[in-house]
């Protein structure tokens, strides 16, 4: 990877006394093959062989010694083979010919290769861009947060090359530094001169500031200092440049997701608003005009004693309705507005259950309740004022669609690593195929128009913020059961006596 | 043991409520010959009327505009030990547990009735008047049968054992009958004050009690649970 921005790097092993003394032994080689074929084979040959070993190291090293080796073949052939032998003066003025054409041969394949592997090494160099770009581009398509992004850009920076940077990004109307390799490295001011200027800015100390821009204006300013030589070249400036342009992009998408999701949930809070709207007009007004109607009648008439007492009982009934439907109506809202904070702490099932049934002794009336937990089913890790919402909610619901008399089971076990919940009853059930539908916001069952229809989806959306679930269905023998699991975890036991 | 009566002579209320409503309310449904009351619409003349005016109980709500209930119970707990009861609102748990610890002694959780309200007034007038009188060592309630100092407790004449934080968890409850008492007042009394937010302990204990002294564990008739806030020992008559 180093090797990708470093400056044009001669080639690795040239330039060195072993590729020197290589030269000569190939030299020396060639002129021993060519010392077993003298006489045998056509003069020609022998330049081949000589040309064969200035191709190879041409091929192999530098430039110097492919002129190297050209040179020291040359007066090889000369000195041994050209007549008169073993000498350096030529006879036949062809093999100054035979000199020239192996000298150009030489310097042509040297060049050649140094061509070849110039060009391969600008191939992987963009090969290994493109492939640090994706790799980028891979982090930031996964990265979530401003926080999350700028480490991605970090991350990939550093791999590049050991350098100082700071990740400036756009908060308001100021540029904050959001990560940074070393505390107070870099100037805002001129990341900000950068940013306004929608230009690169050399800074102090080799830091080069680049705007992070893509398609609109700048969203940030990437400052980088390489560590070891303090400057940047021309292809590392590139690669910055476009590791910037990848982080607008991404930026922007965060941005734009952002947006997206806010005008969902307006709508969604717009939708819900209308439906509760509706719904508090119409069930808040019928036990008003009943309470109305009933206080008008006992202040203006002359009523028997018997009367009386039936009018102010109607009051405080349809009080109590009231209540029970602005409560729902507010658990409702908090638990869809998204801040609900369970405060989980260790309850006793037995003992919310408990509760609920005498929260719930009005409305109950003479259904028969039934509670069965055994021994074994520990504390529960819960939020113990909403589960035991879950079960007021429960039992009110049971109440509404049942004749008076029913009987109403509470049950629970043990099934590692959950502890469910049962709730059933021998009245009429749910309708067939509405058992689902039982939970959604503000449904009512035929039978029934009291209520909100809020108690159910309450249900659901406590347990779903504990993590469970809900089920309803009907009991083969007639009847509704409703089946919720909560975790079971193991309380820390107390201390002995 | 004789349960004391509500003293002869009309008992002073202090209602501090910012709300016009409630005040009218308790003013009509408050029998006048069992109660002289005063309002107050802010905390600060609130407090004036309790160093001034001496009540025998207050109803104090959390929500009034000057300052929070917390607070107020603070500084009237600072000159005085007259009961004070918190009336709040669903959802307010966490203020109400507060309040209580700062040294409430109830609470009522809006809209009340007339019963619950005279039942919270009535213990705690009785808690008032029995701290200021000689305490007795056997506490009776329905069939349950307290002796303090032998330690022992019989349910329905036969012996229950408890074990030591179970008898202190019973004891804390029946001495302040009637009233609630806060997991972190339990915890504080029973388990020492390291333990003030192990509320599991609280919870087991209070099952191990359910089970040893009640008919119905499921459906306690005396050891009764303010969801969110403690416990509280039911008087049956």
């Amino acid at each position: 990877m180093r090797q990708l921005i470093s400056k044009g790097a001669p080639h690795p092993r040239a330039n060195s006394l072993a590729s020197y003394a290589a030269t000569v032994l190939v030299c020396c080689f060639a002129s021993g093959l060519c010392w077993l074929l003298y006489g045998r084979v056509a003069f020609a040959n022998l330049v081949m062989v000589y040309l064969l070993g200035v191709a190879i190291v041409s091929t192999a090293f530098g430039p110097r010694e492919a002129v190297l080796s050209s040179l020291l073949s040359l007066l090889l052939l000369n000195f041994f083979f050209v007549p008169p032998r073993f000498t350096l003066s030529v006879a036949d003025a062809q093999y100054v010919i035979t000199f020239i054409v192996m000298l150009a041969v030489a310097l042509l394949i040297s060049s050649l290769t140094q061509t070849l592997r110039a060009h391969m090494e600008a191939a992987e160099s963009r090969e290994e861009r493109t492939a640090t770009l994706l790799e980028l581009s891979r982090k930031l398509s996964r990265s979530r947060s401003k926080k999350e992004i700028a480490e991605a850009v970090l991350a990939s920076v550093q791999a590049v090359c050991p350098c100082e940077a700071v990740v400036y990004l756009q908060e308001g109307e100021k540029l904050l530094p959001i990560l940074e390799t070393r505390p107070r490295a870099g100037s805002r001011d001129i990341a900000e001169r950068a940013f306004h200027a929608k230009a690169k800015i050399k800074g102090e100390e080799g830091f080069v500031y680049l705007p992070i821009q893509a398609t609109g204006n700048p969203v940030g300013v990437i400052a980088v200092q390489q560590k070891a030589e303090k400057t940047l070249d021309q292809r590392q400036e590139d690669l910055l440049s476009a590791f910037a342009n990848q982080t607008a992009v991404a930026l922007e998408r965060a941005i734009l997701a952002k947006q997206s999701h806010e005008a969902n949930l307006q709508i969604e809070t717009e939708r819900l608003r209308n439906a509760l709207l509706s719904s508090v007009s119409h069930d808040l007004r019928t036990p008003l005009t009943s309470i109305l109607g009933a206080s008008s009648s006992l202040l203006q008439e002359d009523l028997p004693a018997d009367k009386r007492r039936d009018l102010l009982g109607t009051i405080q009934d349809e009080s109590g309705r009231l209540d029970r439907l602005v409560r729902n109506l507010l658990d409702m809202t908090r638990l869809e507005s998204g801040h609900l904070e369970l405060r989980l702490e260790w309850n006793s099932l037995e003992e919310l259950i408990g509760s609920a049934i005498s929260r719930t002794e009005a409305l109950l009336g003479d259904r028969k309740v039934s509670v069965q937990i055994p021994e074994s089913i520990p504390l529960v890790e819960v939020d113990g004022v909403l589960i035991e919402q879950v079960f007021v909610n429960l039992l009110e619901n049971a109440a509404r669609h049942t004749p008076p008399g029913t009987e109403i089971h509470i049950g629970a076990s043990l099934e590692s690593p959950f502890v469910r919940v049962e709730i059933c009853d021998n009245g009429p059930g749910f309708p067939t195929g509405e058992e689902d539908k039982a939970f959604e916001k503000f449904h009512r069952g035929k039978r029934t128009a009291v209520g909100t229809g809020l108690g159910l989806t309450i249900c659901r959306a406590i347990l779903k913020a504990h993590g469970s679930q809900i089920w309803a269905r009907n009991n083969p023998g007639g009847g509704a059961n409703i089946v919720f699991e909560l975790r079971a975890n193991a309380a820390p036991a107390p201390p002995d006596e | 043991m004789q349960r004391p009566h509500l003293p002869m002579n009309r008992s002073k209320l202090l209602l501090i409520d910012d709300e016009e409503a409630i005040r009218r309310f308790l003013n009509a449904a408050l029998p006048e010959d069992r109660f002289e009351i005063r309002d107050a619409a802010d905390a600060a003349s609130g407090l004036r009327l309790v160093s001034n005016w001496h009540p025998d109980i207050v109803l104090l709500d959390l929500g009034l505009p000057d300052e929070d209930g917390i607070a107020v119970t603070e500084q009237i707990r600072r000159s005085s030990t007259v009961p004070i009861i918190i009336i709040s609102v669903r959802g307010q748990e966490s203020e109400k547990v507060a309040a209580l610890d700062a040294g409430a002694d109830d609470y009522l959780t809006k809209p009340f009735g007339l019963d619950e309200l005279l039942a919270r007034i009535r213990v705690a007038l009785r808690h008032r008047v029995q701290t200021e009188a000689p305490k007795e060592h056997v506490f009776r309630n329905g069939d349950l049968e307290m002796d303090f100092a032998a330690r022992t407790v019989h349910v329905s004449g036969n012996e229950v054992h408890l074990t030591k934080n179970e008898f202190n968890f019973l004891a804390l409850l029946a001495r302040n009958s009637g009233r609630v008492v806060t997991h972190r007042q339990i915890l504080r009394a029973v388990w020492g004050e390291e333990y003030e937010t192990e509320s599991h302990y609280v919870r087991l204990y209070m099952n191990q009690l359910r089970h040893k002294l009640e008919v119905d564990p499921a459906r306690p008739q005396m050891l009764q649970t303010d969801p969110g806030v403690g416990y509280r020992l039911k008087l049956l008559d």
